[in-house]
């Protein structure tokens, strides 16, 4: 390992915060420094001719912010809005950006020790939006790399490319 | 590189900034229209205006620039006094001044020298002067009691004061009193004053001193500037009496000496003295220990000057710049001719007209605060949100009306809603006025780029501009220099002919450009018109064929008007050809994307051998917006009313289908038709009639294209704040941008323009009067 996949936000003790959420039978993981608030979903104004993961654009007091679906972002089937379905509201390095997710189950704190850099492919999911993984009892956590992900002027789904 | 230090406190030098370039334009617009007409008016302003610089300039130890200042304010002085008559030979090298003032203002931000121009500038100006000066004085020697019969006995000695190099051919008289030492004079002057003040006070009150303080002779509000010291010393608790009394003050029996008799001895009141010198246009406070009762004027001691123009506590470069003044033989200071205008002008003028006139000045003065442009637009912001807001109450309340009928909270509520409505609707109007500024402040700076520009080719032109008093927002404001800065550079590049060329050509000679500027639909109307040359449509049309953008059937399709619009195609105006043969063509995409992003167009009519007109048309306003809500698809789209014709209701089989697209019989023509979420980029869907069969149809426009949108039902009419999806989405063709909703979600702002571009770039479905402008 040339370097520490967790260098980024990482609390010099060794632990990073992260906030866990899941698509499908997966658990992501999501720096908890750039997560800005975790809301109930609510209605998203589509946008024509947006790439297929944006589900459109909403309202957060005021501002107006894209919403990506991560399930379309990382080619899963689409699903209608449950009552824990929420929406990650997150900073990317250049917007501000609300991320549907299917329910955010909690906030851990992970040992350094316990992360893994990504094999070659994780999941369907291209590596490049992969800041590690994290094993934690028997549970793996797929800790996303914020920037790759929001690059929403990359029009193709992930999906096709992994 | 040694960084330039300035005297200045931090955050002070965006207001030593912003303060210098203000004088700085007022000069350069000064300087214009002083070389068409020697106005006494603005000669006073330029002079008033080089010497606040100069000051400012001395406070923060901005060395080369008060120097610089100092020599423009001598010159100023000159044509004030009547000494210097042609201004024309000062011109250049004056304007010159004007660039290179601007450089050392920057360096006071950048910390770096930026110019080394200002210490030959200074050099020449009173080169330049000393000649001018010598020579009129020589010119004037012979005939001088006659020559001058416009002065007063109190103008008389800085008169001669300010063609000092004459001092040879002047009376006894005159000369005594230009060469009196500073001292002398200010005692001559505030002797009658003060032996009146000690008369007339009240005995008692001692210890007593007498403060003398001096006005700015160049001030219009000399009265005004009495009353505040005669205020502040109230105020301190100190004042015993004045001379002039505050009624004749008031009543403008004044000039620009005031003596207030005030308790305490002389050391007691330096605290005062500073605090008085520190009010505006006052050029000196002196401190005099005051004798008993009935002293005489002619007893006082001669007291210290404290000069508090340029800066209170002698800044060296200022106390160097004052030992010039004195020492120097030639241009006069600014210190005697300040002494020798007492009265001169003050008595020239009714007393009633110059109180009210000077109290609304200073009134307007003091009112008048300076707010960094980014508060006011968090101003506006808020502003937006509340404007949501204030319909989303009004929502609310009708609801409740609606729901719970006569019941006396709803009617309540409803009532409050209104009112807040209307508070709110008028705060929106204040704020948007705040924001709004006349679009002079734009089209002054082309009369210098006119001049230059036209000196430089050898072409005669004038800059006739109209309507500069309209007033337009800030944000739009701020980008419509630009695109007009270019087309005034080309008409005046390519536009206008050489002056041999217009002369055999018949043609009045200088050429003309006009800027104007007018309100119109809700817009802004801005042209650039010029009496040149004119373009030749056939020359576009072969030059789209032979550059391969059309094909030769296309271009000649296309009408004359069209053909005259390719100027503003991307890839069309790097032509070269274009630039050499016909004259038109630089850069004017850019102008043309330029306005597009601000919701606004571009348009240009011609007539070959006439002339060429530029229009622009511009939104008021890119903050908040009149707009017409209709459900299309999954969202609430909001039309901007600018481009919004009319609403129909049409049955699904009215609309014929033709070539691939939908019509629409309409009066006396037909429109095409297209659903708005189609046109905005969604998969197409048959469409969507109302309960009653009918489909709904928005009927928008936008230079001079027509085309109807079917929607999937009407909402209202709102005003939205308009928000930039730049960032969030990527650039969407078609979208101007989102606003919040009533409701909160989100809709999606519709630019219409972009709208029937695409529309017509499209084919088959082209709006009406369609513009060939656009190519894939």
């Amino acid at each position: 390992m040339v370097e520490n996949p967790m260098s980024n936000g990482s609390d010099p003790s060794g632990a990073l915060q992260i906030v866990v959420c899941e698509l499908g039978h997966e658990h992501y993981g999501l720096d908890v420094a750039r997560v800005i608030e975790i809301i109930r979903h609510q209605p998203i104004t589509p946008v024509p001719r947006s790439p297929v993961f944006v589900k459109g654009v909403m309202n957060l007091r005021g501002r107006i912010i894209p919403v990506v679906d991560l399930r379309a972002r990382f080619g899963m089937p689409e699903a209608e809005p449950t009552k824990d379905t929420r929406i990650v509201v997150a900073d990317g390095s250049s917007t501000r950006v609300g991320l549907v997710v299917d329910a955010v189950s909690e906030v851990l704190f992970v040992p350094t020790a316990s992360l893994e850099p990504t094999p070659g492919v994780a999941s369907g999911v291209e590596t490049e939006y992969l800041r590690g993984i994290a094993k934690l009892d028997d549970r793996l956590i797929l800790l996303l790399e914020l920037d790759g992900l929001f690059r929403i002027e990359d029009q193709s789904p992930l999906a096709g490319a992994a | 590189m040694t960084r330039l230090t300035f005297d200045l406190q931090p955050g002070d030098d965006r207001v030593f900034t912003d303060e210098s370039l203000e004088q700085i334009g007022r000069i350069e617009q000064g300087l214009l229209d002083l070389e068409h007409n020697l106005d006494s008016g603005v000669v006073n302003e330029v002079f008033r205006a080089a010497h606040t610089l100069k000051g400012s300039a001395a406070t923060i130890g901005h060395q080369r620039m008060t120097e610089l200042t100092h020599a423009m304010e001598d010159l100023f002085g000159a044509f004030r006094s009547g000494t210097l008559r042609d201004f024309k030979p000062f011109a250049d090298v004056l304007l010159e001044a004007i660039d290179v003032l601007r450089a050392l203002v920057a360096e006071v931000q950048t910390g770096e020298t930026l110019t080394d121009a200002p210490e030959s500038l200074t050099r020449q100006l009173r080169d330049l002067l000393s000649t001018a000066t010598a020579a009129a004085a020589a010119r004037s020697r012979p005939g001088r009691s006659a020559g001058t019969p416009r002065r007063g006995a109190a103008g008389r000695a800085g008169d001669a004061a300010a063609s000092a190099p004459a001092a040879a051919g002047r009376s006894e008289a005159e000369s005594s009193e230009a060469d009196a030492p500073e001292v002398g004079v200010t005692n001559v002057a505030v002797a009658p004053l003060i032996s009146r003040l000690l008369t007339e006070a009240p005995a008692g009150f001692e210890p007593r001193s007498l403060l003398v303080c001096r006005i700015d002779p160049m001030s219009e509000w000399q009265a005004v500037r009495m009353l505040q010291l005669l205020l502040e010393t109230e105020e301190a608790g100190v004042l015993i009496s004045t001379a002039p009394g505050r009624q004749e003050i008031e009543a403008e029996l004044c000039s620009t000496l005031l003596a207030m008799l005030v308790r305490g001895r002389p050391v007691e009141l330096e605290e005062m003295r500073k605090r008085l010198a520190t009010i505006d246009e006052v050029v000196t406070v002196e401190i005099v220990a005051a004798p008993l009762s009935g002293g005489q004027g002619e007893a006082l001691p001669a007291v210290p000057t404290v000069d508090v123009y340029g800066a209170e506590d002698a800044v060296p470069q200022l106390g160097a710049a004052r030992a010039d003044d004195t020492a120097d033989s030639g241009p006069p200071g600014p210190v005697e001719r300040r002494q020798a205008d007492l009265g001169a002008e003050v008595r020239g003028l009714p007393a009633t007209e110059r109180i009210t006139v000077a109290g609304d000045r200073l009134k307007a003065a003091q009112q008048t605060i300076r707010i960094d442009v980014s508060r006011l637009d968090e101003l506006m912001n808020l502003v937006g949100e509340l404007v949501i807001h204030k319909t989303r109450l009004q929502h609310g309340a009708q609801m409740l009306a609606t729901r719970l009928g006569d019941d006396p909270l709803a009617q309540q509520a409803d009532e409050d809603a209104r009112l807040f409505s209307r508070i709110a609707g008028q705060l929106q109007d204040q704020v948007t006025g705040l924001r709004m500024l006349p679009i002079e402040t734009i089209f002054n700076r082309f009369q210098r780029v006119v001049r230059d520009i036209a000196t430089r080719l050898d072409k005669d032109v004038q800059l006739v501009i109209e309507g500069k008093e309209t007033e337009l927002d800030r944000s739009v404001l701020e980008v419509v220099g630009d695109p007009l800065g270019h087309l005034v550079r080309n008409s005046l590049d390519h536009g206008i002919e050489t002056v041999e060329e217009r002369r055999a050509a018949g043609k009045p000679i200088p050429a003309t450009i006009r800027l104007t500027a007018r309100h119109a639909d809700g817009r802004i109307l801005i042209t650039v018109e010029d009496d040149g040359r004119g373009m030749d449509p056939a020359f576009f049309r072969r030059t789209v064929v032979d550059k391969g953008i059309m094909s030769r059937e296309q271009a000649e399709r296309m009408s004359d008007a069209d053909a005259l619009r390719v100027v503003f195609m991307p890839g069309f105006s790097t032509a070269q050809v274009v630039t050499d043969v016909s004259g038109r063509g630089v850069g004017l995409d850019v102008v043309r994307s330029n306005m597009e992003r601000l919701g606004g167009w571009v348009d240009v009519a011609s007539t070959p051998g006439q002339g060429t007109e530029v229009s622009l048309s511009l939104p008021l306003t890119l903050a908040i917006i009149g707009a017409l809500l209709v459900h299309s698809g999954a969202r609430i789209c909001a039309l901007p009313l600018t481009g919004v014709v009319e609403t129909l209701r049409a049955k699904p089989e009215s609309l014929r289908r033709k070539s691939g697209h939908y019509e629409l019989a309409l009066r006396d023509h037909k429109i095409p038709v297209e659903q708005l979420d189609h046109a905005l980029g969604d998969p197409a869907r048959p469409f969507q009639p109302n309960d009653r069969g009918f489909v709904n149809l928005v009927v928008v426009r936008s230079r001079g294209a027509e085309m109807a949108l079917a929607v999937d039902s009407l909402v209202g009419q709102r005003e939205i704040v308009l928000r930039s999806l730049a960032g969030v989405t990527g650039p969407r063709h078609g979208l101007a941008g989102a606003t919040v909703l009533a409701d909160g979600s989100v809709g999606l702002v519709v630019d219409i323009t972009a709208l029937l571009e695409r529309s017509a770039a499209a084919g088959g479905g082209a709006p009406t009067k369609r513009r060939g402008t656009r190519v894939a």
